[in-house]
């Protein structure tokens, strides 16, 4: 069905608006529109869109003909890149007016750029295929079905994506709030302990490398963790988290399993989930974790101030030394010296430095 | 430039960090565990769980480096490469760097005005090695071209970023990966141990650098034809089956029933052609294929016509591995996935799209991820195994494990003569009778005092 929304004064290809029966329980906003959209001025109509009604089909058995389908902004992105945040605040009217007459029970959100209009700044990975309630309508956050063609790998997610879409629309899953599912244990008991030395059945992680252990942490209540410096500790169930690395670790801090179990092998042999901890936390668990890189960025930069300084230190010394030493020789050879040697040193100091010590 | 790590922050923020990822670990292992059962993967999850502490202790031994051969080697490549560019040089009388793609296309398709291939997404003519593979015999430059860039890539992916790579015991410590590889085949980065070409010369100096340490030496086993193995459990091939009961050679038996010879009037060419269809099969092969790969290997008169002939004759004798890839397809498209026999799974819902090459990609994957998981599958409940006995025979030390290769295992073994037929004893008979198939499984072990010097 035609659109009734009309093109805007900026003209940038060809103003493709979105289609389908309006008013419409279910809505699809993609992206944009790519070289066949623009070109036939019609949503979806290229080879994604081929695989976004077949995916469609297979899931719910709707077509085309029974839901709205439109795209985040309106024209084609030049050399098919992603939509700056102008392309968007531009067309965001259009689409706010879409949303409005369409009135849907569930907008299917498709790629990231989609999902980031609706649910904010998250990650794809964390949130695609588990939808969310905000305001009154019902946002599932689906992979763009271009990842498919891109990556053959990526086909059997966006199948599973659009496997709970049909689940969503038969009633037999529930959206979580705007924020996704929630952490049930915000308040948590994290403490250092070094008294246990023999544990039933715990979730177990470690930290630093087997030549560096720095602890294992360890738990068998939600919310609760004991941090153990000293190793030692006897477990007879473990459940761990890439078993690869901390197996390692364990041996390196004398601590001692009869089995164990490993969550990440879980999350591959699914095929659909992230292999990451804390992509898996956030997207089942709702848990915020910090990633080690945040947790030592204030000290790195600490670490690489002091290095800087320590070397520029060392090289103030070193210009300091080869100038006494040039002062001490005959005139002539002196020029001919300092004239290398302040070559030299110039290359090596900053230029700042060399200034500062000039009368 | 220092790097901080968790003693360089308040110990307080380090406890919080290193206990969450616990509190993670627990809560998110139910929700794992339950939807693992739900989807009929505990089987498969055990299988791989099993292999972790052999795969851990491979990390951890590490393969012992010999720096010298790999410096020597590094600049052995930098001479090759060298009289590669200088042969250019002789043939069409300018230089070039063969790294450069504007440098090569200006060369092969305005100089030498040889057709060109492929475009790149830029509008350039595409000098990719795929590309250029397929132009060999078009002009000999492209051949120096291609050694050249050959060369280059084993000087720099392996030679110098190894000895980089060492550690303070000399050794090489591999990451080594299970969950990367959707067939459950190991990977490893840092190096890529696994990339080194098998079969090719310059693979095997290269493997050549990696030594046994004192009083110790290499072995390897591997599974003999584990795939066409499975091929024959799988699809229930009577002839296939047949063959492999009687320990016939089965690519030049093949070869006589498509070529209609008698066996010891079968070819060497004959024989490479039915051995090419014979893997091919799993793969998905097409008469286009099979005439590049007879073309690579130097065979003449192997156009498309005769490779549609040899493939369609080879379905003729094996009707049954015919009806099997069917049915790999059928399944895919009637589930969307499909699963190996350990039940692992592959989602391929790409079998319905009206996307030629997205449907045709998705088939050929049907079959191809049946078979080679599955048979990675033997030897990973295999390597369970021969752990179990390791540590129950307390010889966990004097022989110790290195690597998994497709289908080959690496360890390194005290160099003593009565351990080692033990070893080889206890090693094939774990290998061969762990799993039953409705064919013999069959492996072969080796030893030698590195890794390039063992038998392929």
């Amino acid at each position: 069905m035609p659109s009734a929304y009309t093109k805007p004064y900026v003209s940038r290809g060809t103003f493709v608006p979105g289609e389908g029966p309006v008013p419409c329980d279910l809505m699809l906003i993609g992206e944009g529109p790519g070289a066949e959209e623009d070109k036939y001025g019609r949503p979806w109509v290229g080879k994604a869109g081929r695989e976004l009604w077949r995916y469609l089909f297979q899931s719910t058995h709707r077509t085309r003909t029974s839901v709205y389908a439109t795209n985040l902004v309106k024209y084609r992105v030049p050399e098919d890149g992603d939509p700056t945040p102008d392309d968007i605040a531009r067309d965001a009217p259009i689409l706010a007016q879409e949303v409005q007459d369409v009135a849907p029970e569930i907008i299917v959100c498709l790629g990231r750029w989609s999902v980031r209009r609706f649910l904010g700044d998250v990650d794809m990975e964390v949130c695609h295929g588990i939808p969310r309630l905000v305001g009154h309508r019902c946002i599932m956050p689906i992979i763009h079905p271009a990842a498919g063609l891109h990556s053959t790998e990526f086909q059997g997610t966006i199948a599973w994506d659009f496997e709970q879409l049909a689940k969503l629309l038969r009633g037999e899953i529930e959206p979580y709030g705007e924020g996704g599912p929630v952490d049930e244990r915000p308040n948590t008991d994290y403490f250092e302990a070094d008294g246990f030395t023999m544990i039933a059945d715990a979730a177990v992680d470690t930290e630093g490398s087997v030549r560096k252990p720095w602890c294992v942490s360890f738990t068998g209540t939600p919310g609760m963790a004991c941090c153990n410096r000293i190793g030692g500790v006897d477990f007879r169930h473990i459940v761990l988290h890439n078993a690869l690395h901390d197996i390692g670790v364990l041996r390196a801090t004398n601590c001692s399993y009869d089995t164990f179990d490993d969550t990440m092998i879980k999350a591959y042999l699914l095929c659909v989930e992230p292999q990451g901890l804390k992509a898996l936390a956030k997207r089942h668990c709702g848990m915020e974790m910090s990633s080690y890189d945040e947790l030592v960025a204030h000290a790195n930069r600490m670490k690489a101030h002091q290095y800087l300084r320590k070397v520029l230190g060392w090289l103030n010394k070193q210009s300091i030394k080869e100038q006494s030493a040039s002062s001490t020789t005959s005139s002539r050879s002196r020029k001919r010296t300092s004239g290398r040697g302040g070559r030299k040193s110039s290359r090596m100091r900053p230029k700042g430095m060399i200034k500062s010590r000039r009368p | 430039m220092p790097v901080a790590d968790l003693d360089d922050i308040p110990v307080k923020d380090a406890v919080e960090y290193a206990c969450r990822d616990a509190d993670a670990t627990l809560r998110i292992n139910p929700i794992l565990d339950r939807r693992i059962d739900e989807m009929g993967l505990r089987g498969c999850y055990e299988m791989d769980l099993a292999v972790v502490p052999m795969v851990e202790r491979m990390h951890s031994v590490g393969m012992l480096v010999d720096r010298r051969h790999l410096v020597e080697l590094d600049s052995y490549l930098t001479d090759l490469m060298a009289l590669e560019v200088q042969a250019v040089r002789k043939i069409v009388g300018v230089e070039i760097n063969p790294n450069s793609p504007p440098q090569v296309a200006a060369l092969l398709f305005e100089k030498l005005k040889l057709k060109p291939r492929k475009r790149t997404p830029t509008g350039m003519n595409s000098t990719q090695d795929k590309v250029l593979e397929a132009m060999r015999n078009e002009h000999p430059v492209v051949g120096h071209i291609i050694k050249y860039r050959e060369y280059g890539t084993y000087r720099d992916d392996f030679c110098l970023k190894m000895v980089r790579l060492l550690d303070e015991d000399g050794r090489i410590h591999p990451n080594l990966g299970l969950t990367r590889v959707s067939s459950g085949r190991l990977n490893c980065k840092e190096p890529n141990l696994l990339g080194i070409p098998v079969r090719e010369e310059m693979g095997k100096l290269l493997r050549s650098g990696f030594v046994a340490g004192p009083d110790k030496t290499y072995g390897s086993w591997d599974l003999n034809q584990i795939e066409m193995r499975e091929m024959a459990h799988q699809s229930r091939d009577p002839v296939l089956i047949s063959r492999f009961e009687n320990d016939e050679d089965i690519h030049a038996a093949t070869a006589a029933d498509v070529f209609g010879k008698r066996l010891e009037d079968v070819s060497a060419t004959e024989r490479y052609a039915a051995k090419r269809i014979g893997f091919g099969v799993i793969t998905g092969i097409t008469e286009i294929g099979l005439a590049e790969q007879m073309a690579l290997a130097g065979a003449e008169g192997w156009d498309e016509q005769s490779c549609g002939c040899a493939i369609r004759d080879y379905f003729g004798i094996y009707k049954y591995v015919l009806q099997f890839l069917h049915d790999c397809r059928a399944e895919a498209r009637r589930y969307g996935y499909v699963r190996d026999r350990w039940g692992r799974i592959r989602y391929l819902p790409g079998v319905h799209s009206d996307l030629k090459w997205i449907r045709a990609e998705a088939e050929r994957q049907s079959h191809s991820f049946k078979i080679s998981a599955s048979a990675q599958g033997v030897l990973k409940k295999s390597m369970a195994q021969i752990w179990e006995w390791w540590k129950s025979d307390g010889i966990l030390g004097q022989v110790e494990p290195l690597l998994q290769v497709h289908d080959e295992l690496l360890l390194e073994v005290d160099d003593d003569k009565e351990f080692r037929e033990y070893l080889d004893t206890g090693m094939l008979h774990f290998l061969c009778n762990t799993t039953k198939l409705r064919v013999p499984i069959k492996a072969k072990g080796s030893y030698g005092p590195d890794w390039g010097s063992l038998k392929d």
